[in-house]
């Protein structure tokens, strides 16, 4: 019963600290959503691959969006024409390099090597996964077919500046996604549901009473999805503290290797939002090197179990898995030399 | 179409799986050399080290009394505590949190000293209890303690009234103020960078003993080692136009003063005036004050008041926050500011009449007596961790005439008892100073100028004019000095008043 009471105290302590970060993301990438035309932003992109997936990679900056919110983000650049690198780029880097998770990484960690390894090592991945996908000139290959149909359809239809696409005669439930069943009638799948507010622009917005709306609307609709990922994190986070024996726990973050691996494992499983994982991390800190605390925060925001559920609307399964072990050999590689060499 | 997607569909699966084979490649490399020992040679180190030594490279004070090593995996402590070798000796204490240990020093490490600190062979920590973690890399530093250093009034030729910084392990004297400057009292900044000092002016038309001004001069010392601080460059702090300055006293911030001030138009107005960092000075309150003392935590002030002392926030205001009615005079904290030594004049017991009672007093609100003595209880003060006082003492020798002879005693606080440790007979206006490490007290002995009528601006407090005056430093021990082992004391070759030991 004590550890019950226990782990509930953790739960809501990582709660407390972990969302104020949370609203302040969410109202952030609501309110950059509407100030930014992104399609002006993509005509600007450079196509160069290497080029292309490093400005991808700091795009984040200016979408400070979770990895929950990247996924449909990263999809409407690949659906407007967006080079390929960047759009990798920008999904394996937009949830690390944006403001809001340096700075809650800065407030967990006061630590500044800390802080600017996780920068710089999501960003080498990112831009390495970048290029590489930047071979790749034509994304339609990579892509799932219906996606794929609509990119050569948009491709071949309308070279830029029209809407988002319109929906499909498929039955909602044939499609594969996140959805929401809470809307009366028919289910809403996540990134369709979130699409037509990213796909607004300033131009498109009229009169203000809409644009307020549509921000209430994405704030609310963030909110509540982002939030419950981090309900349910948190309560993972919290049991594994108190009901998993420390040694267990200490046994795992001994030697460089096993620690780096345990902490990217607990990554993919706990799927926390990258806002707030520096705050979960922390409580590992004084027993597992700083390498696998690195790795965890550096591999958890691109690849989780939550995120290879979105992403798989997007590409196929063989690039999901190059995405993800290209990803997991890069940090092993960075955090393993950081800990070896530092 | 299709034929030429398919194509492209490969390049990105060759580049993927090469990349992928390159860096598992990269990685088993990695991870062989981390493993690709004999003995302690790793071609990679992969065993845990010290990432962190919080002085490393510093100077430590007395106030240091604690490092931290940072490591970067959990170690196993006990063989930590083992394998960790500090030279010379620093007993202390371990504590740890997670990867890092604390060390904390039982007193503060001797000044003047070079340490170094090595810690090889111990192993990070295994929960499996039979097989043994790695060994750590080797870790191998020094660090050093603060100099030795004290500052005096000069008395001889050039020397005098000038502040004379003399540099113990360096065996090196820096005048640090001008020749019209008399010191008459001084304070140094914790840092060490600064002191302040009182003075009066010779180019003034009258000088004399209550023209003084306050000042500020640096020593040469540079603790954050920024910016040029060469010494003997002095700014004035305190003037004296409107108001006198009688005496004053510098906080352990090393930012607040507390100056007893009198109105020049009208001499009812003596109070105290406070003044924080670089603002303007302004008055405490408007209560007369007698002798006081900034406390250790730069907050407040205690002062003897009427008959008592009153503790004064140093925020200003009229009310006390706490008054003693039974004491007449504090003479020196604790470092951590817990506890306090004060006098008792004993005036409202008539079986103590003409004696005086020195009291312990904590901030639990205990009071005890700790001596009575037949004479006065001139200065006291606290070793580094408050085990033992060093006091100094008069005791009234009947003759044809009273007279007060001056002694230095040893009170063992833990023990409870005390002794006399040297006797001072011709001595007067004694100024003492313990070292901040412990291991030394420094005293004046001062001669009088034989002609009562001469005259100068270096006068004892009782008005006499001072010829010259002698250093004496007491090396101080741990046990109370008996015939056997009579107190070591040792008169050193420069001339001075007041020596007061840099912190």
């Amino acid at each position: 019963m004590n550890q019950l009471y226990n782990s509930f105290t953790l739960f809501l302590s990582l709660l407390v600290e972990a969302v104020p970060f949370l609203i302040l993301g969410v109202l952030l990438s609501s309110a950059l959503l509407f100030l930014i035309d992104e399609r002006q932003l993509i005509a600007r992109l450079p196509r160069n691959p290497l080029l292309g997936s490093f400005v991808g990679g700091c795009v984040g900056f200016l979408f400070p969006v979770c990895e929950c919110g990247n996924v449909p983000v990263a999809r409407r650049l690949l659906v407007q024409g967006a080079p390929t690198s960047v759009a990798i780029a920008f999904l394996l880097a937009a949830p690390t390099i944006n403001p809001i998770v340096i700075w809650s990484t800065w407030v967990a960690f006061q630590d500044v090597q800390v802080v600017l390894l996780r920068i710089a090592f999501s960003l080498a991945i990112a831009t390495i996964i970048g290029c590489l996908f930047g071979f790749q000139k034509d994304p339609v290959p990579m892509l799932q077919p219906e996606l794929a149909n609509r990119v050569a359809l948009l491709a071949k239809s309308q070279p830029q500046g029209k809407p988002s696409p319109q929906k499909e005669a498929v039955p909602a439930l044939l499609q594969s996604g996140t959805f929401f069943l809470d809307q009366p009638g028919q289910p809403v799948r996540l990134d369709e549901a979130i699409a037509p507010v990213v796909g607004i622009t300033p131009a498109q917005a009229k009169g203000r009473n809409t644009k307020l709306r549509l921000f209430v609307d994405n704030t609310v609709q963030e909110f509540r999805e982002l939030g419950g990922m981090l309900i349910l994190g948190s309560a993972i986070a919290s049991i594994i503290q108190v009901f998993v024996p420390r040694e267990v726990v200490l046994s795992l973050g001994q030697g460089p290797i096993t620690s780096i691996l345990a902490m990217m494992l607990l990554a993919a499983v706990v799927s926390i939002c990258s806002t707030v994982d520096a705050f979960f991390v922390l409580a590992f800190a004084t027993t597992f090197t700083t390498g696998s605390l690195l790795a965890f925060m550096v591999f958890g925001p691109m690849i989780d179990i939550k995120a290879i559920g979105l992403m798989l609307s997007i590409f196929k399964t063989r690039t999901i898995f190059y995405l993800f072990a290209i990803a997991a050999q890069l940090t092993i590689l960075f955090t393993l030399s950081y800990s070896y060499f530092f | 179409m299709i034929g030429k997607r398919k194509q492209r569909l490969q390049t990105l699966d060759r580049a993927a799986i090469s990349l992928i084979a390159v860096l598992s490649v990269l990685l088993a490399l990695l991870i062989w050399s981390g493993n690709a020992c004999s003995g302690s040679d790793c071609l990679l180190h992969s065993g845990p080290r010290v990432r962190s030594f919080s002085w490393q490279d510093k100077s430590i004070s007395a106030d240091d009394r604690a490092f931290i090593l940072t490591f970067s995996r959990p170690m196993d402590k006990a063989n930590v505590e083992n394998n960790l070798k500090i030279e010379p000796e620093l007993p202390g204490k371990f504590s740890w949190v997670g990867r890092t240990m604390a060390y904390t020093l039982d007193k503060p490490a001797p000044y003047g000293t070079e340490y170094s600190l090595r810690l090889q062979g111990a192993r990070e920590q295994f929960s499996d209890e039979e097989s043994k973690g790695t060994l750590i890399q080797p870790f191998e530093t020094t660090f050093t303690s603060r100099d030795r250093a004290f500052v005096y009034v000069g008395v001889e030729g050039e020397e005098r009234g000038r502040l004379i910084l003399f540099n113990l392990t360096l065996d090196q004297k820096t005048i640090l103020t001008p020749k019209n400057l008399i010191v008459t009292d001084f304070k140094p900044y914790p840092n060490r960078a600064y002191i302040s000092f009182s003075a009066l002016d010779t180019r003034d038309e009258d000088p004399s003993v209550v023209e003084q001004q306050i000042y500020r001069v640096t020593t040469g010392f540079n603790p954050d080692a920024a910016g040029d601080l060469a010494e003997g460059s002095i700014d004035l702090v305190v003037d004296n136009d409107e108001y006198r300055n009688l005496s004053y006293d510098l906080a352990q911030d090393g930012e607040t003063l507390v100056v007893q001030r009198i109105n020049r138009a009208d001499p009812a107005d003596f109070s105290l005036w406070v003044k924080h960092g670089d603002d303007a000075i302004e008055p405490l309150n408007d209560l007369p004050s007698g002798d006081f003392l900034i406390a250790p935590d730069s907050t407040s002030v205690i002062s003897s008041q009427g008959e008592g002392v009153a503790v004064f926030s140093l925020e200003p205001q009229d009310e006390p926050l706490d008054f003693l009615p039974k004491f007449g005079k504090v003479l020196d904290f604790s470092r951590d500011g817990t506890a306090a030594v004060m006098v008792d004049f004993n005036q409202n017991d008539p079986d103590k009449r003409y004696t005086q009672s020195l009291y312990f007093v904590n901030n639990q609100g205990s009071q005890e007596e700790l001596i009575n003595v037949p004479g006065t209880i001139l200065d006291c003060e606290f070793n580094p961790p408050t085990t033992k006082l060093y006091c100094l003492l008069t005791e009234l020798i009947q003759g044809e005439q009273f007279v007060e002879q001056p002694y230095l005693a040893l009170i063992d606080l833990e023990a409870d008892e005390s002794a006399p440790i040297v006797k001072l007979p011709d001595y007067q206006d004694i100024n003492m100073s313990l070292a901040p490490d412990g291991l030394g007290l420094l005293f004046d002995q001062v001669m009088l100028d034989p002609d009562p009528m001469a005259e100068g601006l270096l006068r004892t407090s009782s008005g006499n004019a001072i010829a010259s005056s002698r250093i004496w430093l007491l090396l101080t021990t741990s046990v109370i000095p008996d015939q056997e082992a009579p107190p070591q004391l040792e008169e050193l070759p420069m001339r001075g008043l007041r020596p007061q030991w840099l912190p």
